[in-house]
């Protein structure tokens, strides 16, 4: 009985409602009743999916032709005279170098001028791992034993072995030179945290999940993971502090190589992490 | 500057760091207890910043960093946003203390770390929402709240509660997107982020004319995104699952936080960037007060058909979310301020509801059908009259802090110039409606005793929690004005 | 008309983009689906983005001999944007992903229909 019934019947004068009672059981004639009705409950079902469908097609096409509106009229692609190109544009190109140390303008960019949003979107990394570790991580040996039954590693190949062997010290090394140039060239800690997080799952792959915890091991995971993240917290702390007190300092040049090597190593124990409790439930 | 300058951003790094130390940290109970400490130092750093900046008057930005205004991040605060973080941290930790013995059952104790990461990431996110100066940390900062509000429901590990959460994600993905959407629109018509320059750049372009079915569709997209993560009518269907099915604690700060700070994010947007004279020249705010107004009515009324005790009260934050976008939807600064002052009781009123349900259901194996929780509140009397306060503010009786809230939505609409008449009378039947579900569930469980019920044990953080978030909600509606005038000068200086 | 068009064509692909996006995921009942389109979506933010930072004739944001003149490179805001959306939205698809291994593990479906039917049956 819903609070509805009971109010009107409470107002009505009936002081022994029961609130909220058992539902009475149901007599057989009902039950006789109901199988045609969960047939009409279907028909319902089916009835309010294809109504549902037009009506989202309905609003897609509504939504399709005011976002043309707008985007036909936005500023012309690629002229020099939008509203973008403005006084950020010239004072970010003309003066990363010199602020912030790095040639690369967007490194220099994302990594000191907002730094914020950047340690914002790290964070967002370690909150998706954290999540994933939330739903797959194996506590206990019941569910441990489930995930080995249904996730038994495949056989290992010898070609993909030997080519691994060839292929991961290129790798490594393209991820490391990405990694460490990312303020003068293409790259960063983005990019080359997933290079070598890319470098670390073909080596999983490739020779044995056993072969990697030789070295990499869950603590060394929990090690990097936050070693990353708190350098940069506490850095980008500092420089904050420092820049709204006006006190002087040469943080600021030394902000962006240290926070891309941190951010890449955030990156690549993220990307491991993911394959490691997909595959497994546990490092 | 004045040291008490720095406490927002302190707060905002002492919840980030902890969280990222929390993921590694051993022991459950350590992991909670830090969680609460945090939020509870929080709260403190937030009323001390309050105190000082109430004294001062006026708002600053800070950059976060160097570099000012169009080139690093910024943030910028005002006492009504010392005002919001101290309220959201303070009911952050009293939601923590108040779910506890239910939250260490629900939660695997290998997993508790990570779970209390989330809270301190969903307090750093709120925090964040509300200071920030920059369009996109407020995107960046939504997602951090997407993520962890999902994980939130989902620490609970159970079979419903992961479909409720693939439900809530979805929908909040879709929400975040429309938000993204409307960033990049309002940078590729403007070319910035910061909000003082995107500020004087739409004045100039309201101005001139040029670009208005563009400012249209952003905002028009904006309130669409916010409005589905904040579950605006149309877009509820997923928050009576998400925080119907959640554990305790996780439900109160959902209710009573998470939806929350996008709304108010939406306030900023509206008052600070696009102002209230563009919003009213788009006729945004008539569809506001329209979804407001409906969801008033519809939620009140599923809410009524409802005989799980938490799916009710989830249903009825749906409906007072309704009141924040009708006040919204007002379009005056009245409005808006009355908007605040709702959010500021709901914030207390619901999270004591779920706490106070959350001990009456211990009394009877964590069963939460209303009909289970017949006559519980003899083996638990303060949670029974915690609930009994909550259901009278939500009514809107005097004394408590719903009334203070409806007080100032119909002053709002007087002293406006349309829709008065519409107003008073969703208000008025809201009332109504509030009452037909809340009073038979307070007679419910106050109602004879029940012979199997087992006396609650005793439970000192949450018998804290529970007068403290009650004394909250009292002190909202005895002493309303100071609040009113601190919020209505907060809006002044946005 | 077509001149408009052929101006703003990377913001009109985009736009497209993204209600396919927004329709898959409103029509498919296939969770895995629903995420893919989520991926759609962005990616056409993302388009819509780094079109937006293109100027005709002139080079990436990155310093070369040439020195710090503003009128030779590029914006390069967008990029970062880019990025940083990227990031996101590898984070989310991941977690997603995550919560649908689980779902097909507790009810032996990835389509949302089956699982709402599955999760009566059991009667949770």
């Amino acid at each position: 009985m819903s609070a509805l019934d009971f109010f009107t019947k409470w107002v009505e004068g009936e002081k022994t409602v029961p609130l909220y009672a058992e539902f009475e059981p149901l007599e057989p004639k009902k039950a006789k009743k109901k199988r045609p009705a969960a047939i009409g409950d279907r028909q319902r079902l089916d009835g309010f999916l294809r109504l549902y469908a037009r009506c989202a097609v309905v609003i897609s096409i509504l939504m399709v032709l005011v976002l043309l509106v707008g985007a036909v009229a936005l500023p012309v692609f690629a002229s020099p005279g939008n509203p973008t190109n403005n006084e950020v544009v010239r004072r970010y190109v003309g003066s990363a170098e010199e602020e912030t140390g790095a040639e690369n303008v967007i490194a220099g960019m994302i990594l000191n001028y907002r730094g914020f949003d950047t340690f914002g979107e790290s964070c967002v990394l370690f909150l998706a791992v954290c999540c994933v570790m939330l739903l797959l991580w194996a506590t206990n040996d019941r569910l441990r034993g489930e995930a080995k039954a249904t996730q038994t590693e495949a056989p290992r190949d010898m070609i993909l072995a030997n080519v691994a062997k060839i292929l991961l010290p290129c790798v490594l090394c393209f991820g490391i030179c990405v990694l460490l140039n990312g303020h003068v060239s293409p790259g960063g800690g983005f990019s080359g945290g997933s290079i070598l997080g890319a470098a670390l799952i073909l080596f999983a792959v490739s020779f044995g999940a056993d072969s990697v915890r030789r070295f990499f091991t869950a603590k060394v995971f929990n090690a990097v993971r936050i070693t990353g993240l708190m350098v940069y917290a506490v850095m980008f702390g500092v420089y904050i502090y420092q820049g709204a007190n006006q006190i002087q300092s040469d943080l600021a040049r030394y902000i962006v190589l240290v926070i891309d090597l941190a951010v890449g190593l955030v990156v690549m124990s993220t990307m491991y992490g993911f394959y490691s409790f997909y595959t497994k439930g546990e490092l | 500057m004045p040291f008490a300058w720095n406490l927002p951003y302190l707060s905002v790094f002492l919840a980030m760091v902890t969280a990222i130390l929390l993921s590694v940290l051993p022991g459950a109970k350590k992991a909670y207890w830090l969680t609460v400490g945090v939020s509870a130092a929080v709260t403190i750093m937030s009323l001390v910043f309050l105190v000082f900046i109430v004294r001062a008057d006026a708002s600053y930005a800070f950059t976060m960093g160097k570099f000012p205004a169009p080139f690093g991040n910024e943030i910028k605060f005002g006492p009504l946003q010392g005002l919001f973080a101290s309220v959201f941290a303070a009911v952050m930790c009293l939601s923590l203390l108040g779910g506890r013995e239910e939250l260490f059952e629900d939660v695997d104790e290998k997993k508790m770390g990570l779970a209390c990461v989330m809270f301190n990431m969903i307090l750093a996110s709120l925090l964040v929402l509300t200071y920030t100066n920059d369009a996109f940390t407020a995107y960046v900062f939504i997602e951090i709240s997407t993520i962890a509000a999902c994980a939130l429901v989902m620490i609970k590990d159970s079979g419903p509660t992961l479909v409720a959460t693939i439900r809530y994600l979805f929908m909040s993905l879709l929400g975040s997107g429309l938000f993204l959407f409307s960033v990049i629109l309002l940078y590729a018509i403007t070319g910035h982020l910061l909000m003082p320059q995107l500020t004087g750049s739409v004045a100039k372009l309201m101005a001139d004319g040029s670009y208005a079915k563009v400012i249209a569709l952003i905002l028009a997209m904006m309130t669409a995104g916010l409005g589905v993560k904040s579950a605006m009518f149309p877009f509820h269907r997923w928050l009576p699952d998400a925080h119907g099915t959640a554990t305790t604690t996780s439900s109160a700060v959902l209710s009573g936080l998470v939806v929350k700070g996008y709304a108010v994010l939406l306030m900023t947007m509206y008052c600070r960037v696009f102002t209230l004279d563009t919003v009213r020249s788009f006729h945004i705010h008539d569809a506001v007060f329209a979804l407001g107004f409906c969801g008033m009515i519809l939620g009140s009324v599923m809410a009524l058909r409802e005989t799980h005790a938490k799916r009710m009260l989830a249903y009825s934050s749906v409906a007072q979310l309704g009141y924040v976008f009708m006040g919204i939807g007002l379009g005056t600064p009245a409005g808006i301020a009355a908007a605040c002052f709702q959010i500021l009781a709901h914030a207390f009123t619901k999270p004591l509801l779920f706490v106070s349900v959350g001990r009456l259901a211990s009394a009877v194996g964590h069963d939460k059908q209303l009909r289970a929780l017949r006559g519980t509140a003899w083996s638990c009397p303060l949670a029974g009259l915690g609930f009994g306060i909550g259901a009278l503010s939500m009514m809107g009786i005097p004394l408590f802090g719903g009334f203070a809230a409806k007080v100032n939505f119909s002053t709002a609409s007087i002293f406006g110039d349309e829709k008065i008449a519409l107003t008073l009378f969703v208000l008025a039947l809201s009332s109504i409606l509030n009452a037909l579900y809340y009073l038979p569930a307070v007679i419910n469980i106050w109602s004879d005793r029940r012979p199997d019920a087992v006396k609650a044990e005793k439970d000192v953080t949450a018998t804290a929690a529970i007068i403290l978030l009650a004394c909250g909600v009292l002190f909202l509606g005895l002493r309303f004005t100071p609040v009113m005038d601190l919020i209505v000068r907060g809006l002044e200086l946005m | 008309m077509l001149s408009l068009i052929i101006d703003n064509r990377f913001a009109i692909a985009a736009v497209i983009l993204f209600v396919t996006g927004f329709a898959n995921m409103m029509l498919h009942p296939n969770l895995i689906k629903k995420v893919v389109s989520f991926n759609i979506m962005d990616s056409a933010t993302f388009l819509l983005l780094a079109s937006r930072g293109m100027i005709a004739g002139r080079t990436a944001a990155i310093l070369t001999d040439g020195g710090a003149d503003p009128s030779r490179y590029v914006n390069p805001i967008p990029a970062g944007l880019v990025l940083t959306g990227i990031v996101v939205s590898v984070s989310v698809s991941a977690f997603s992903l995550a919560l649908i291994q689980r779902l097909y593990d507790a009810y032996g479906s990835v389509d949302l229909r089956d699982i709402l039917e599955a999760m009566k049956k059991k009667g949770e």
